[in-house]
């Protein structure tokens, strides 16, 4: 029986003897360290996409008393957190990990707990998942140890992320305490009466999926973490948590607690447009590219959840194409940044990129592409992003809720665009002239640069990708 | 006889205690964590009363898991804690300020 069971946890599996053999590495063999953590990275990444490759023409199994699920929007969300997470370490500078090689390290025990979190079909296995993608995060965003603003964007991002666990299993107590059960198969039954209680339950629980989304009312570790954590890091924190959040979006509400959908997702709506709203606006005012990137991914989040809020399964397709597609452009905007900077300059504001274009041609062409991906200029991916969301807003007959994304998206235009002229159009005496980045690193920009622009003329395979993943919802009776 | 309810409301006092010392905390980052711990005993707290008054084993299972991430989520921030006064010299609150645009 076991034996069976762990072939579904291979991809799982992977990860942690990676984990133990880097540890192993980074404390025993010294001089191995610096490119160990990109070799075994990548190498386990790619097994791993094989693996669930493999794994996605299985039918769905509840392994480990149920606590586990293998079916196939875990297998998709994992093969996304490994897509993601192969670009994240190609990207990674290898020049600077003689100094700080421990990141690929944590980055896999995050890409684990994310795992976790897409598989779980118990309270306490989602709970573990998600601290294990928490506490990673911390180490993350903590990684220059000796730089100021890294420690206190890490001490901040501490104290909110573990209220926000605090406030998460203070509601998990109370579900356990009204049903005598973890199990989440035993909450999708519609039969479940909407009480008072259970609205106090979600209510609580809804403050920690918010703040893995960074979402308005606990959005600001985001600017934050992204300005004090290294380009590297930001481009995986901006990426990879966002899944694990979306998994814990999808087991907990959209197929969990179906009789309350009404209650749950008005809290979505209104955490999804004010973070729309607030995200949006604030970051018409920054000059520092991370932090502003960091509000624009508050804004981004906004349009997820207000997809997730239409209740249906086309919400939950539109919302999950939205994710993927942010996560996409987002990669491309942080990889830009972090190719441009090396050891001696790090590339964090508007001004060092200013007059990009005469010194760095392709990559500000590819920065291009993603800021205009992001406006949802067609023909790039972002616009069949917010195109999608739009009408399945649209559909649903929320047509206030669709304009005020429209108004929010015009206003997100006027900084994306600014971008873009600090680029072409401003001279500077200083313009970026360094080399530190690697052919890989290039390279994998490149494609993923380009991938913008050839999906957005060919979104379908993304689409149907989307739609066979999030399947028709089956109801245990 | 103490019933559910007490301990509940206990439970409750206790996670409202830590919430209002985060919240009105000005002072210094200990303090800020010693409220994450109690803010995680009441939930421990409440867990355990559900468990025993309705006799299910797996709330005081959840209880350990608590307690272990605890103690590593403490580990955690008491490393940045060590780290952070390093660079600035402090472990003031109101001192966390040079995150700005």
């Amino acid at each position: 029986m076991l034996i069976n069971e762990l072939y579904f946890i291979l991809p799982e599996l992977i990860i942690t003897s990676c984990i133990c053999l880097l540890v192993l590495i980074n404390s025993l063999a010294k001089n191995l360290r610096q490119y160990s953590g990109v070799l075994i990275g990548s190498a386990a990444m790619m097994a791993c996409i094989f693996v669930s490759l493999i794994l996605f023409s299985e039918n769905s199994v509840d392994i480990f008393n149920n606590h586990f699920r293998v079916d196939n929007l875990a297998t998709g969300l994992k093969l996304v957190t490994f897509i993601t997470t192969l670009i994240v370490i190609l990207g990674t500078n290898t020049d600077k990990l003689n100094a700080d090689s421990e990141i690929i390290l944590i980055e896999l025990f995050a890409v684990l707990g994310v795992l976790i979190l897409c598989s779980a079909n118990n309270l306490l296995t989602l709970y573990l998942g998600l601290e294990t993608l928490t506490l990673s995060m911390y180490g993350l965003v903590a990684s220059k140890r000796s730089s100021e603003i890294a420690t206190e964007s890490a001490m901040k991002f501490f104290i909110q992320g573990a209220i926000a666990s605090a406030f998460f299993l203070y509601g998990t107590s109370l579900i356990y305490g009204l049903y005598q059960t973890l199990s989440l198969t035993i909450f999708s039954n519609p039969d479940i009466n909407n009480s008072i209680e259970l609205q106090l339950a979600l209510a609580f629980i809804i403050c920690g999926i918010a703040f893995k989304f960074g979402a308005f009312p606990f959005h600001s570790w985001v600017p934050d973490s992204y300005q004090g954590s290294s380009n590297s890091v930001a481009l995986f924190i901006s990426t990879v948590p966002k899944i694990g959040a979306f998994a814990l979006i999808y087991r907990l509400l959209i197929t969990s607690f179906i009789a309350v959908t009404e209650f749950w997702t008005i809290l979505i709506l209104v955490l999804g447009l004010m973070s729309l709203i607030f995200g949006n606006l604030i970051a018409i005012s920054q000059s520092n590219l991370k932090r502003l990137l960091g509000y624009s991914a508050i804004g981004h989040m906004g349009f997820v959840l207000i997809a997730i809020s239409i209740g249906s399964l086309e919400g939950a397709q539109a919302s999950l194409f939205y994710l993927l597609i942010y996560i996409l452009m987002t990669s491309v905007a942080f990889m830009c940044l972090e190719v441009l900077s090396n050891k001696n300059r790090s590339i964090v504001t508007l001004s060092d990129i200013k007059d990009l274009n005469s010194s760095h041609p392709w990559i500000a062409l590819i920065m291009l592409f993603s800021m205009f991906s992001m406006v949802g200029i067609p023909p790039f991916i972002g616009f069949y992003a917010k195109w999608i969301v739009l009408s399945e807003l649209l559909n649903a007959g929320m047509l206030s809720v669709s304009i005020t994304a429209i108004i929010m998206s015009v206003i997100a235009a006027f900084y994306y665009l600014r971008v873009v002229w600090y680029m072409y159009f401003e001279k500077t005496e200083l313009p970026v002239m360094q080399k530190g980045s690697t052919l890989i690193q290039k390279s994998t920009l490149s494609i993923i640069g380009v991938m913008i622009l050839l999906m957005g003329l060919y979104p379908s395979p993304m689409i149907d990708f989307c739609k066979s993943i999030i399947s028709p919802f089956i109801l245990i009776d | 006889m103490l019933t559910l309810q007490s301990y509940l409301t206990l439970g409750a006092i206790i996670f409202s205690i830590g919430v209002i010392g985060i919240v009105i905390n000005r002072k210094n980052i200990i303090i800020i964590m010693m409220c994450i711990e109690l803010l995680l005993i009441a939930v421990n707290f409440n867990f355990i009363a559900f468990s025993y008054f309705n006799q299910d084993l797996a709330g005081q299972i959840f209880v350990f898991f608590i307690l272990t991430v605890a103690a590593a989520e403490a580990a955690i921030g008491l490393a940045i804690l060590v780290a952070l006064y390093r660079n600035k010299k402090t472990i003031d609150v109101q001192e966390l300020n040079s995150l700005r645009n």
